[in-house]
């Protein structure tokens, strides 16, 4: 098998809005062009109306696309026997509520084709695994919804699949049970599953992700490991008790300057500028508290994302 | 391809089982039924005419509307709470899906015309004990009937609202119920060739329903030929594979 779980290449949703008299088309996705490695945790991000969803839905076969390919391990998603390798998670817990969780686990069992006493052991399982088997016996009506999150992840590893889709895992969970799942994420990749991770959450997204892409405007606008796109952004940061002297001097140099309390905090993205700071501070006699080699986290990436038209990716 | 059309149905009844609607059309059914019994006439065979024509059609009409309540809103349903995505990101096909979900109603309505066909013999036993059998061959005639009507549940639930669904399943059972003479009698009388076409597709596209009425021949202590019922029951479950196919097609065009 290839080591390439997910491509896309120039895929492209375009859907037909029929209203009274016309259609609308709303281009949904663009030309996305997209790799998942296996064992990769493929973080997915993006404002609301990005597209992530949809990406999910054309890696599911669950709908058309309009032009491009993509292929989920190395044939087309519509293939029924490829679905039988994948476990998805949608966003939000859409479940019968009139079935208790023995009950929906074991209708898709049955549609992953398991006999009855292969789909006991697996339901068994993966209750063990998101710690729902006290509750098997309930009524899905009865469940708050971080536990429907959980029933959701259950039913997606039920056919202990080699990639897992998960569309916004912890959302609307307590931080407590936001860390189990994280956990239970992480502990999947350490089996070798390959996940993609579509979240808001951009602190988990860089917790457990190895890999991320961004969406904007239905464009892939961001995407590589995640190690490597944060490093685009290094910074140095020197913490400095400055005075009036050394104020002056670095006036009109390329650097960033923030007052916390008697502390001036100045930041620079190139290594030159950081000597130079220094240098002024000692001359000034202004005392050097600190300098940090700083990297951006993913969240101000994010936000600088969205406010710019960057369009830069790392292989 | 059996598992997965297993765990449908095994679904689809556990949610008309815990459906309070079920129970209640059945006790209806079982009320009506009990009073047409009750109803009598001075004549024997009026009697038997009015228990014969109005019991078959009421368990017919209720039938209609416990597919309808059952059906309906069955993808639709799916399809706006999303939980269609959890079903179809399996290795399912959308055609198992659809036979799965028929073969849910099929059973529900085959429950009940069990139960209401069953209160019906015990009065037929007891009224025309020779015709238990020629009752048994219209309540089945009735199920294959239903088995088109739930088809085209189905069919409209993946193009409708289900408020339109339900007005286009009505359509559909009147134009069915019209009957072949006197379509013929408009073609005869019709000297435009827009009406004759129009009535030529209709009487080509929609199901026959004529075929499935035995209450004459029940009501005259005919004997009908063992093979009348094998030829409609065919055709019923023909249409319906039918209109199962047009609804896979319907189907995996859908946006989702």
């Amino acid at each position: 098998m290839s080591d390439i779980i997910i491509k896309a290449i120039d895929l492209t949703k375009i859907y037909k809005i029929h209203r009274f008299l016309k259609t609308e088309k709303v281009l949904a996705l663009d030309r996305l062009n997209l790799e998942v490695k296996k064992g990769n945790i493929y973080g997915f991000l993006g404002p609301n109306g990005a597209g992530k969803t949809t990406t999910i839905k054309l890696i599911l076969g669950l709908t058309p696309q309009t032009a491009g390919e993509v292929f989920v391990l190395g044939k087309d998603p519509r293939d029924v026997a490829t679905k039988g390798k994948i476990g998805y998670l949608p966003e939000i817990a859409y479940y019968e509520k009139y079935l208790r969780i023995d009950e929906i686990l074991s209708y898709y069992a049955g549609l992953y084709k398991m006999d009855s006493k292969f789909a006991k052991e697996r339901i068994d399982y993966v209750l063990e695994t998101v710690g729902l088997s006290l509750f098997r016996k309930r009524f899905l009506h009865e469940y708050s919804k971080g536990m429907l999150q959980r029933v959701g992840l259950a039913q997606a590893l039920l056919n202990d699949p080699d990639l897992l889709i998960l569309d916004e895992p912890t959302s609307g969970l307590d931080p407590i049970a936001q860390i189990e799942i994280r956990d239970i994420i992480k502990d999947l990749a350490e089996e070798g599953k390959t996940i993609f991770l579509s979240s808001h959450f951009l602190s988990e997204v860089e917790l457990i992700c190895t890999h991320v892409g961004i969406l904007k405007n239905a464009k892939l606008i961001k995407w590589g490991p995640m190690g490597d796109l944060l490093k685009i952004n290094k910074f140095f940061e020197i913490h400095i008790e400055a005075n009036k002297e050394f104020e002056n001097e670095i006036t009109g140099y390329d650097v960033s300057k923030i007052r916390v309390e008697d502390k001036l905090i100045v930041s620079t993205e190139q290594a030159e500028f950081k000597d130079k700071v220094l240098s002024i501070a000692i001359k000034t006699k202004a005392r050097i508290l600190a300098v940090y080699p700083r990297q951006d986290s993913l969240e101000t990436l994010f936000k600088k994302l969205m406010k710019g038209n960057e369009d830069v990716h790392t292989n | 391809m059996f598992t997965q059309i297993k765990a449908i149905v095994k679904k689809y009844l556990l949610k008309a089982l815990r459906n309070k609607m079920f129970y209640s059309i059945i006790f209806i059914s079982i009320a009506y039924i009990y009073l047409v019994t009750i109803i009598k006439f001075f004549d024997i065979e009026d009697t038997f005419q009015f228990l014969i024509d109005f019991s078959l059609s009421g368990i017919f009409n209720m039938g209609v509307l416990l597919a309808l309540t059952l059906g309906v809103n069955e993808i639709s349903s799916e399809i706006k709470s999303k939980s269609i995505y959890l079903s179809l990101s399996k290795p399912l096909d959308r055609l198992t899906y659809l036979i799965g979900k028929l073969l849910g109603i099929l059973i529900v309505l085959f429950i009940y015309i069990f139960v209401i066909g069953l209160e019906l013999i015990i009065v037929i036993s007891k009224m025309a004990p020779g015709m238990i059998l020629q009752v048994i061959g219209a309540l089945l005639l009735i199920f294959v009937k239903l088995g088109i009507i739930s088809a085209f549940i189905l069919l409209f639930s993946l193009l409708v609202s289900p408020v339109i669904n339900v007005f286009m399943t009505l359509l559909v059972s009147f134009i069915g119920h019209i009957s072949i003479n006197y379509i013929n009698v408009i073609l005869e009388d019709s000297y435009s060739p827009s009406s004759i076409m129009i009535t030529k597709l209709v009487k080509f596209i929609f199901p026959s329903f004529e075929f499935f009425k035995i209450n004459e021949a029940l009501i005259q202590y005919a004997k009908i030929d063992f093979m009348y019922y094998f030829e409609v029951m065919l055709y019923g479950l023909l249409y319906t594979f039918f209109i199962l196919l047009i609804s896979n097609l319907v189907f995996r065009e859908k946006e989702l």
